[in-house]
Order: structure tokens, then sequence, then C-alpha cells
């Protein structure tokens, strides 16, 4: 052996070369191929995936009295006639004032956030319309002279879910309709297409076909829909907000954020409803853009997409608060439904408290615990849940144009590129003991939201497609 | 990526475990044990600094390096520094 550099053996040498062609070889065979729908459907992209760390449970980890539990009257959220109600005609006419006086005057000083082409990102919605009924453009099983799909519900399930994935959803689920439970999240008014009227009233009734019966027209207000009571399943989805977006509110910018996925949604409802028209089943949907029609964020809640926080929207295990949740329609195709899961969230929030800590209208409780009290109409009763200050939150989206800091601050609302927030999040759903030290080390690692001149810096960024990671 | 970075740390940990037998270098276990917590928090933090401009964060990479890469490097020189103090002085 040479005495001026170390030598290995022929043998160490061929031990390496083998565990490095083992490893190659585990590769190759790991990549999937499809050869038609068919496999997509059996394959496992159908699935619903989820972390390791996330349990299935028989119950929500939000308290539900079902028996408390009333239909809700859409009528009576902000962004319908309960801002207008909470805060009286005068107070009202003056927050809207104030923030469009904002906006101009913001434009006119090229404020971060509210420049010129943040504005026009702001204003350049064109969504399609969403109808109760659907578009019924796609032609029936029977004018086909075929007999409709028969599947199982478990078939018919991963077939939905595939379907809406290729078509932009992220988390897709589905909630059967029970006359004393589920079905009490159907809300008992639906939304007008002018959110400032009175919506059709939403009947379930025993019948064979839906009724589309708004009482005008023109503000789609008015009236009544029927739903027929064999539309048992509700199928829920997602849809990605940019993190982009969401870590630059209060900003316009912030504001498209929602925007571009209102302008997403119809599209996506419109083809999922002619989907299952061609599969010979009705989807019933919702009629703006935004979620009427039920509530979403229960139906996600108990389909297993997420769990509900502080503010009482949608946290999923791998996107946070990143995302919008949609009914996508009430159907009669019998759909497997999904079970709640359990992944440490609301425990957390019991901590955690930075939406809290960081709303600068301080609409959001700092309580510890949950309540069962409601502060007014725009809430629904039997949920034990945090209640937000609803006005004052929609009076300071008016004036400042666009807000939702509480998204963008939330821990949860991560790109989970890092593996520190896999590690802490799995911590997490295990054991509550070292929630507040992560909320710490998320103010420490400077998570949350961008401020300044990096408000712009959102127009030098590479995005990949629809700003979705 | 994360196959070649094995792959690689694994021929590193061969060649170091054939280069320390041909100098008769002891490591007890424990020493093993911090080596390894130490390279598996170098590798935590290498990630997550490189992870964190990927997600446009502009401080977490460096709270990273603070708060993961200093420990690392402390229990690797622990872990390099016992069984190389103990070889001097058994020369």
């Amino acid at each position: 052996m040479s005495k001026h550099h170390s030598t290995i053996s022929r043998r160490d040498f061929m031990k390496l070369l083998g565990l490095g062609g083992l490893g190659l070889g585990a590769a190759a065979v790991s990549t999937p191929v499809f050869h038609d729908l068919d496999e997509v459907i059996a394959s496992p992209q159908a699935d619903f995936k989820r972390p390791g760390w996330v349990k299935e449970v028989d119950k929500p980890t939000v308290e539900i009295d079902w028996g408390i539990m009333k239909r809700f009257n859409y009528f009576e959220v902000m962004w319908a006639g309960g801002f207008l109600k909470a805060l009286g005609k005068g107070e009202a006419e003056f927050v809207v004032k104030l923030g469009a006086a904002n906006r101009d005057k913001w434009l006119k000083e090229n404020k971060p956030g509210y420049t010129l082409r943040d504005a026009a990102l702001s204003n350049c919605s064109y969504g399609a319309t969403t109808t109760f009924l659907g578009p019924r453009t796609s032609p029936t099983p029977q004018s086909l002279g075929v007999p409709r799909w028969e599947g199982t519900p478990e078939e018919n399930a991963r077939m939905v879910r595939a379907f809406l994935k290729l078509h932009g959803a992220c988390h897709v689920g589905f909630v059967e309709l029970d006359t004393n439970t589920t079905e009490k999240l159907v809300y008992s008014y639906d939304a007008a297409k002018t959110l400032s009227v009175q919506g059709p009233r939403l009947d379930i009734l025993d019948v064979d076909e839906p009724v589309d019966a708004p009482e005008n027209p023109v503000t789609g207000g008015g009236g009544y829909r029927v739903i027929p009571k064999k539309a048992r399943w509700v199928i829920v989805y997602t849809l990605l907000m940019s993190p982009e977006l969401i870590h630059r509110a209060p900003s316009l910018i912030a504001g498209r954020r929602e925007g571009y996925i209102y302008d997403l949604r119809p599209t996506v409802q419109g083809q999922l409803q002619n989907f299952l028209r061609g599969l010979g089943y009705m989807g019933l949907g919702d009629t703006v853009p935004y979620a009427a029609l039920g509530a979403a964020t229960g139906f996600a809640v108990l389909a297993g997409l997420g769990e509900t926080c502080r503010i009482m929207h949608t946290i999923t295990p791998d996107y946070g608060l990143m995302q919008r949740v949609f009914i996508g329609a009430l159907t009669d195709l019998p759909l497997a439904p999904g079970k709640p899961v359990d992944f440490g969230v609301m425990q957390f929030c019991r901590t955690c408290k930075k939406c809290a800590d960081f709303c600068p209208a301080q609409a959001i409780p700092h309580d510890t615990e949950p309540s069962w009290e409601i502060r007014g109409p725009y809430n629904s009763q039997g949920v034990r849940h945090w209640r937000r200050d609803e006005p004052k939150c929609r009076a300071y989206i008016y004036e400042v144009g666009s807000c939702a800091i509480c998204f963008g601050v939330c821990p949860y609302s991560k790109i989970h590129k890092a593996t520190y927030t896999n590690a802490w999040q799995a911590t997490v759903a295990t054991t509550p003991v070292f929630n507040r030290f992560f909320r710490r080390m998320d103010d420490f690692l400077g998570y949350g939201i961008k401020r300044g001149e990096d408000i712009e810096k959102f127009w030098e960024l590479d995005l990949p497609p629809w700003g979705w990671y | 990526m994360w196959l070649t970075i094995g792959l690689f740390i694994g021929a590193g940990l061969l060649a170091l475990v054939l280069w320390l037998r041909s100098r008769r270098i002891v490591v007890t276990w424990y020493e093993w044990l911090i080596g390894v917590v130490g390279l598996l928090l170098l590798l935590f933090t290498i990630q997550n600094f490189a992870a964190s401009f990927a997600e446009f964060e502009p401080i977490a990479p460096w709270r990273f390096l603070l708060v993961f890469g200093l420990p690392a490097i402390i229990l690797l020189a622990v872990a390099w520094l016992l069984p190389w103090l103990r070889h001097r002085k058994t020369g």
C-alpha cells in the first residue's frame, strides 16, 4: 500500500457503487405512468393526500350543537345587508366614502400597494356568471341514448375529486346532508346577484326537480329556490390564493388574492355543474362568486379539508389560510363523505392569537376559549367559536381597500418549502406543550406580512403560474 | 436531490470510518451520536436557510443560521474535538 495517500479497498468501492445503484433504481420505479382517465381515477392522485400528522376524527375539533343551530340568512353577512344594518345608513355611507377617498389619495401619492398598477390589478375582475341550476350546456346521457353513470359512492368521490383537481381545485371533500344536522348548514336564504337585496328563500323539499325562481330577474332578489331532498351530497373544494398576494395585506395587491379566485370560481362551478349533468345528475350551485348557498367553512370542516380557527375560516394542513373554500354543488350523485380532521389547530389558536394581536381594527377576540355566544345576527348559533366583530372588520376593509392581515400573519400560512414548517406543525398536531414556543419562534423568524417597499416588489417576482407554489 | 445528498453523505461517512480505522482513532458511541445529531442539525439548517430564500422571506434565513446552525457547528466541533484530544493524549 502507498505511504503517500490513503486507498480504498476494491471491496469497499464495490459496496459504494452498489448502494448508489440501488438508490437510482428505487427512484426510477417510483415514477407513475397513466394510459387513460380510468387509471387516473384509480390512481393515488385521486386520493385525498394529507401529511402524516393529520388524524381523522369522528367529531370536528369545533364544538357544534345541532339542536340550537338554525339555517342562516345570507343577507345578514357584512357583504350583503349586514353592514348597513349594523352601522346604520349614515355611518355606513361615511365609511364607504372614506375608503374611496383614501384610495384616491394614496393613488395620487403613489403609496406602495395603492399605485396605479396596483389599482389596475384590483379593478381587472371580469368573472363568468354563476347560476343555481348551472349552464346546462352539456349533453345529458338521455340525449346521448345511454343510461346515466352509476358508480359506488367511493368511485364517485374519486371521480369528482380527480375532475375538480384537473380544473384547478386543491382540496376536494364531500358531506352528506342530514335533516337534523348538516342540512342546517345550507342557508335559509341565498344571496341575490345584487348583494344589497334580500336573496331568494332556499326550500329543501321532497320533489324531483330543482326550481330557481327569484322574484326580480335583474337583482336576483326575492322569490325562492327549491333544492330537492334527494340532492343529499355537498361537494366542497378549495382554490389556492397566492402567498405573494396574501402576505402584502393591507393593500390593493393583497385584495387581488380573492379577486382572481372569485373570477376563477364561476368557471370551475359551471364546469362541475355541466360535468354532473353529463353524468345524469343535478348540480346546484352558488349564484355569486363568493360563498353563499351554505356555510362553506362548516362543510369544509366536516368533509375533513381542514379545521376552523380563530378567524372562523378554514386552515388546511398544507396551505394554512391561503385558500378560498367553496361549495361546488349540491348533487344527487352519491358520494362517500369525508371525516373531520384534527391536526392541533383549534388548540394552537387558543395560545397563538397572532391574528388578534396584528388586527389593526382589533376585530378578532383575544379570548383563550371559544364561546357559544354570538355577537349579532351576522353570526350563526350553535357553534362554539371565536366571533369576530364583523362590522369593525368590514369597516376597516372599506377604509383601506382590502385587508386580511390575519390570513398573512397566521403561522399556518406557509408555503412549506422549509422543513421547519412541517416539523413544528407535526409537533403541534401531537402535543400542545410547545405551542407558545412555536408562536414566539414564528415572530422571531420574522414571518408575517411585507411592509413598505417590499409590497411593490411583488411586480419584480418571478411567479409560478397562478402565483401558486 | 436528496438522493444525491444522501449518497454523498453516505460516501463521506464511509470514507471517514475508513480514515479513522487507518489512523486507529477510536470514537465512542456517544461521540458518534453527537456527530450525527450535529450533522442532522446542519442539514436542517442548510435546508431551511435555502428554502426560506425560495419563500422570499428576508429575515428567516439568518435567524435559522443563528438558532439551528450555531448549535450544529458546536455539536460537530465537540464530536470532532473529543476523539482528537483523546487520540493526542494516548499518542
